[in-house]
């Protein structure tokens, strides 16, 4: 079983972070119970990754200030994600060397349908004229031995050492063989070398906050577990209110602990981040607020993805990124109620630079409609650009030091639209289902286009308080 | 398929014999304990010599550092450290050790270079070799796992004294590949590597047209049951009809399962496969030999732009693509 987290992750991250979000926001300001129940179905266009992540939240308020939300979510991953590797046959990639290409890496044998495999792409190499063989022939009684000096070259088992015989010298043209044309195979037409998966994740995080005064702190644990992957967080955080409540300094630190453990005979290894964050949100008006803050952040370890492979001079290599990474974030949010039309714009932006020389601006809009007492509607917009790592290319040739063909650290961009729709029939339920498309590309016109995912997101939620 | 120390003893080149391409080179010589030939097109005598000076030094190099045969050797030391300390890599030896993972992973742990205490143990070189105990064995086996072997910043370590490492699954095929890729480098229109019967081309053979290779019967060595012609590709045999020794009655093969720490005795006589690299193809080659016809079909059958041939009896499997390289009717 091989399994690839980051992206999915990244992914999940994404709407765990809105989902944190959206619960800190003052929208709904009330101090009792509820549950949380998400589903979130995220599916890329082939079929290539698809994930079903169901969720589950408890959260309470005591009386005295204290807040306790327990959360879990269980993934279950499926599909392929490319190794990194060149297409075969793609017109961007075309490569003076050969490079090997890995349809199917997974060390598991197939089955005995598994012949199939591979037999669809040699069909379209064999059309033309050339005689398809079946695939066992019983030589015996055909068999005719050739001289081995009838050829250019010979293959054979390794001769024992000390050699004995010299390979045989050519004859080239000896007996006037008038070889038909180099018919090698064509190339299978850009197809993406991919390594498949399957994997769950489940995951738990607690998260308690007492507010005291002006001052709220809180202390947030983190679990998650995959067959390859062990993650552990641990966040300390203090909201401090001041004039009058309108304005309000967050600070937090955070520490996030991982074992890598490959599923394909890497070592294992570890992955160590720290990050901190100074944030302020500000009431600018009664209909106005403003948020802005700033995160460092430095992580330590294996940086590279097990999976991902590179053309290194002609053949594959695993990848190697740097084994450490600074990353600074200046994130922006304005969120404005307009009263004429009762609804509110929520627009954020997003800088992002890293030590790996990535560089990435993220904007995104949402307009939060209501649609009288029970209904609304959330339209979004999410426009995402990056610069390429300093060690990203489609392939490489010498000996660099670090080298990654992983598509996510190419110059690309992404767009995201989608709209949710929330049902809040009483006081003590709310439904809302959400789909979002998915779309990215590439921008250094080298990387092959079919790297990158367009994606289906669907969410469905329910929210009950007691 | 063992980094054996030979003298590298050079043979000059000589243009090809009586072929109608005059501008074809060759250069002989003996490495890595087999026999290496070196064929390529180029018209300028002084850039056919520096071409043949470069690989002769070259082989000599990687001969040097990664023979387990020589004790100053970079596998050497690694192996004398087990348990102790990892040894810094260079960039070859950080290029090559990434391969080895990758293949380790993608064979299944099949290729395993840390099989040395195995092949300690059944000690080819030797002509008076005597099958180990199966308790022995079982100790070797649990000294062996590329999984166990620590490589990270540049370093390679064995975590356990004991381990030890053979890169002779790959060395040789490497070698082919960088040679080659010197020559096309040098821009040389045709270039033709072939070391111990493993071997990889790219562009037109001598005559024009491919390269026409011709696959070894393992029923009769010396003589082909049929050939393969190619332009860009490499073909490799595994099989263990030359190397072999008997004893008590039974006759036992040179690769090893590093499942069972025993020769490969499945049946299967000899596997060819047609792959874009030699290090590619030969250790498709020898994982397919090592899993046996059925299950050595169906596993190169799973490989982009790999094709094999696979020999058991008088019966002969071959990949469903593999016919197209076929050039010599049967």
């Amino acid at each position: 079983m091989i399994s690839n987290r980051s992206r999915y992750r990244v992914v999940l991250l994404s709407f765990m972070v809105a989902g944190l979000m959206l619960t800190a926001s003052p929208r709904r300001a009330r101090a009792e119970t509820l549950v949380d129940l998400k589903t979130l179905y995220y599916i890329e266009d082939g079929n290539r990754i698809e994930v079903i992540a169901p969720m589950a939240a408890f959260q309470t308020e005591t009386g005295d200030g204290l807040t306790i939300r327990l959360e879990g979510i269980y993934n279950s991953i499926s599909g392929a994600t490319p190794t990194g590797a060149p297409l075969v046959g793609g017109t961007k990639s075309a490569s003076v060397a050969p490079v090997v290409i890995v349809k199917k890496p997974k060390p598991v044998i197939p089955d005995d349908g598994g012949d199939d495999d591979g037999g669809e792409d040699q069909e379209e190499n064999d059309k033309g004229n050339r005689v398809r063989r079946p695939a066992t022939i019983n030589a015996l009684s055909s068999h005719s031995p050739v001289s081995a000096q009838a050829f250019n070259s010979l293959s054979g088992a390794t001769p024992p050492v000390p050699p004995v015989p010299p390979t045989p010298t050519p004859t080239p043209g000896k007996k006037g063989t008038t070889v038909p044309a180099a018919t090698t195979p064509a190339s299978t037409g850009g197809k993406l070398p991919v390594a498949n998966f399957e994997d769950t994740r489940e995951a738990a995080t607690l998260d308690l906050s007492y507010r005291t005064g002006r001052h709220t702190p809180g202390i947030a644990l983190s679990y998650s577990q995959e067959s390859d992957y062990l993650s552990r967080g641990v966040a300390l955080k203090d909201a401090i209110d001041f004039n009058k409540k309108n304005t309000t300094l967050l600070v937090g630190v955070a520490g996030t602990f991982d074992d890598v453990r490959p599923a394909n005979g890497l070592p294992d290894d570890t992955k160590t981040t720290y990050d901190l964050m100074v944030g302020v949100t500000q009431v600018l008006d009664p209909l106005t607020l403003l948020t802005i803050n700033g995160t460092i952040g430095r992580t330590e370890g294996f940086l590279s993805d097990p999976y991902k492979v590179v053309e290194m001079n002609g053949a594959l290599a695993q990848e190697k990124r740097p084994d450490s990474r600074d990353k600074q974030i200046l994130f922006g949010s304005l969120v404005r109620y307009v009263e004429a039309l009762d609804g509110s714009l929520e627009s954020s932006y997003r800088f992002y630079n890293d030590s790996f020389g990535v560089q990435a601006h993220t904007l995104t809009l949402a307009w939060y409609q209501k649609l009288g007492p029970q209904w609304m509607v959330r339209p979004l917009l999410r426009y995402y650009t990056q610069s390429e790592a300093d060690f990203y290319a489609v392939r490489f040739t010498g000996s660099p030091h670090y080298y990654s063909s992983d598509y996510r650290n190419s110059q690309m961009s992404s767009l995201g639209g989608g709209l949710k729709v929330i049902w809040t029939p009483n006081s003590r339920i709310s439904l809302d289902v959400a789909y979002e498309r998915y779309e990215q590309w590439g921008l250094d016109n080298v990387t092959p286009d079919e790297l990158y995912p367009s994606a289906n997101i669907i969410m469905v939620g329910l929210r009950l308080w007691f | 398929m063992v980094l054996a120390r030979e003298r590298s003893d050079t043979v000059t080149g000589s243009p090809a014999p009586d072929g109608d391409r005059s501008d074809f080179n060759r250069l002989v010589f003996k490495a890595m304990g087999t026999q290496c030939q070196v064929d390529f097109a180029c018209s300028s005598g002084p850039r056919a010599r520096e071409f043949k000076a470069e690989v002769l030094a070259w082989v000599e190099s990687f001969e040097a550092r990664f023979s387990r045969f020589r004790p100053d050797s970079l596998v050497s030391r690694v192996n004398a450290l087990a348990g102790r300390e990892g040894v810094d890599l260079d960039e070859e030896a950080e290029s090559l050790f990434g391969l080895v993972d990758w293949y380790h992973w993608s064979t299944g742990g099949l290729f395993d270079p840390s099989a040395l205490p195995l092949l300690a143990l059944w000690d080819y070189h030797n002509p008076s070799a005597k099958v180990p105990d199966a308790v022995a064995v079982k100790a070797a086996l649990a000294k062996v796992g590329w999984k166990k072997v620590v490589h990270r910043d540049r370093k390679l370590m064995l975590p356990e004294p004991g381990m030890g490492i053979d890169v002779g699954g790959i060395g040789k095929e490497y070698a082919v590949d960088s040679v080659l890729q010197m020559g096309v480098a040098r821009g040389f229109p045709s270039v033709h590597v072939n070391f111990g019967n493993d071997l990889r081309v790219a562009g037109p053979a001598p005559q024009g047209g491919p390269w026409l290779v011709g696959l070894e019967d393992p029923r009769t060595p010396g003589e082909c049951w049929g050939g393969v012609a190619v332009t860009r590709q490499a073909v490799t045999t595994s099989g263990d009809y030359l190397r072999f020794f008997s004893a008590e009655g039974r006759r036992f093969g040179h690769i090893l399962d590093p499942r069972t720490g025993w020769p490969v005795s499945n049946g299967c006589q000899s596997v060819t496969v047609v792959a874009p690299t030699c290090t590619e193809a030969g250790i498709l080659s020898t994982t397919a030999f090592i899993l046996g016809q059925d299950e050595g079909y169906r596993f190169i059958s799973g490989w982009q732009q790999a094709e094999g041939c696979l020999w058991q009896g008088d019966k002969r499997m071959q990949t469903e693509g593999f016919g197209s390289y076929v050039y010599t009717s049967m």
